[in-house]
């Protein structure tokens, strides 16, 4: 390995007037590697932006009373359903072949069945007393521009929703 | 020998500089940042979802958001102890001041009211509290307290005097329910509109579609099937930068030895309107308006309700008991009005 000691030392003879000039003298022997170095400088910002974002707030899983509940916190490549209780996100699920059934509990007997499948997402049962989340049916990536209530199914007795994210492209 | 590495040096210092300055455009233009929430206020579901270039502002503003609903919630709230509603239906027939923007809506209301000739009103909750459509009991009043209440029902009583004073004589009560929600709806959109791309705003059936979808699309609003189900839509209007309530008999009804009762009143009788209209679609940049007129059409009926759309220049859909859709002039061109003849 070389150190910047040995650089200076190989400009010695070279017609140097000024610092500028003179680190620019130190590429001769050394520019492949000046010049790596400038490249991954270059690409210092491309590299920041690609890092990982902070995960959504309240999005663990385990929250307190919840029960059932698994969560992926990282935002999911397709589409993917989020779930709030009283306004707060509990889990986030992306839609996948294999059919998941999240039971939100919040106690007293206040429970909401969500099911999630490749397709879609819906309500599968409540315990609240007007069954509209219910009759909400099912969201999918072809039908929520459509609903009345877009791309959210909500228990509003129960104060749990479920949002389908759609990632259109 | 120099010059050579010069001329090596500038080409990647510009290279540099180029990918340093390009970075973070070609990011922005990558993908559009979201966030959406839920909130309950007035008595019902708020969800907002907006599209931005940070997430941390859209964020931020969602928590803005959310302040505004629930100061709102505390000035407008018929049932919250010290609202302004509240404090002015305990005033018997005191002048009491309210906040400026509380005096604002009573004033549209007041407007509304007397344009549709009282088929919306505003003191119409001495007869709402007679009813109760969500509650389970089907409770309805029976002659004699309608006879006592619909007196009680004058929106020319309801005085807006100067310096945000009003008075509402003894007995009366105001209920901003029928206009609020579009009010708030509102001004969370003037809230939004600097600091999105585009933005949908859901007060329970008051919708804003703030600007546009990224990519300059149109955002597409279903309007709901008045004899389907909770899930199923007639129609699709896409809408930039505007206002889309929906008011409908379906809503809060209960089903009384054989008779519909729905939670839209006739201010005149006292009891559900029976008119030939079972939804009113209003697309206005003022969803206030929009939602006081929506109302004020189920209780006029098609015709009227037609009529008094294009004498204020609004735009319009109305569906019948029998699924028949009317609107006003240039409304299918206008927002691109697409028709769903089975739920999707």
């Amino acid at each position: 390995m070389n150190t910047l000691d040995k650089k200076t030392d190989t400009q010695a003879g070279t017609h140097i007037r000024s610092p500028l000039l003179e680190a620019m003298g130190l590429l001769d022997r050394k520019n492949r590697f000046l010049c790596l170095l400038l490249f991954f400088l270059a690409l210092l910002p491309f590299l920041l932006l690609a890092l990982p974002k902070d995960s959504p707030p309240g999005s663990s899983p385990g929250d307190s009373s919840l029960s059932g509940v698994f969560s992926d916190t990282d935002a999911p490549e397709g589409d993917f359903a989020v779930i709030t209780v009283s306004g707060s996100e509990v889990a986030r699920i992306p839609l996948s072949s294999t059919p998941r059934r999240v039971t939100i509990s919040q106690g007293q007997g206040v429970e909401n069945v969500i099911m999630v499948t490749e397709s879609g997402v819906y309500m599968e049962s409540s315990t609240c007393d007007n069954q509209l989340c219910v009759h909400m049916g099912t969201v999918t990536h072809d039908n929520w521009e459509f609903r009345p209530n877009g791309a959210f199914i909500i228990c509003l007795p129960n104060q749990v929703s479920v949002e389908l994210v759609v990632k259109d492209d | 020998m120099i010059k050579t590495y010069m001329r090596m040096i500038s080409s990647f210092l510009v290279c540099c500089l180029l990918l340093v300055l390009l970075a973070p455009c070609e990011s922005r233009a990558e993908e559009a940042e979201r966030v959406s929430g839920v909130g309950y206020y007035f008595d019902t579901v708020v969800t907002i979802t907006l599209y931005g270039t940070d997430e941390k502002e859209l964020s931020s503003l969602l928590e803005d958001i959310w302040v505004e609903c629930a100061r709102y919630e505390h000035l407008l709230s018929k049932t919250i102890p010290g609202s302004d509603v509240s404090r002015l239906n305990e005033a018997h027939g005191e002048a009491i001041r309210v906040d400026p923007e509380t005096w604002d809506i009573l004033r549209r209301a007041k407007d509304i009211s007397a344009s549709s000739g009282h088929a919306f009103s505003v003191t119409i909750a001495p007869v709402t509290e007679l009813w109760d459509f969500t509650g389970g009991t089907q409770r309805m009043p029976d002659d004699d307290e309608l006879a006592a209440a619909l007196p009680l029902v004058d929106d020319e009583a309801l005085e807006l005097l100067g310096d945000s004073m009003v008075r509402l004589p003894d007995g009366m009560k105001v209920d901003l329910g029928g206009i609020a929600k579009g009010y708030i709806a509102d001004r969370v959109a003037d809230l939004c509109r600097d600091q999105v791309i585009g933005a949908t705003l859901n007060f329970g059936g008051n919708v804003y579609a703030v600007g546009e979808k990224p990519g300059s699309a149109p955002f597409r609003v279903g309007i709901r099937d008045p004899q389907g189900g909770e899930n199923s839509s007639i129609a699709v209007v896409s809408v930039k930068d505007i206002s889309v309530v929906t008011s409908g008999i379906y809503e809060r009804f209960f089903v009384k030895d054989g008779v519909s009762y729905h939670h839209i009143l006739d201010p005149e009788s006292g009891i559900s309107a029976f008119t030939d209209l079972a939804g009113a679609t209003i697309i206005c940049t003022s969803s206030m308006d929009a939602d006081a007129m929506a109302t004020a059409c189920i209780v006029m009926g098609r015709e009227k309700a037609l009529a008094y759309l294009q004498e204020n220049g609004m735009d319009g859909l109305l569906i019948d008991r029998d699924n028949e859709i009317y609107t006003t002039p240039g409304f299918e061109d206008t927002f691109a009005l697409q028709l769903l003849f089975a739920a999707p």
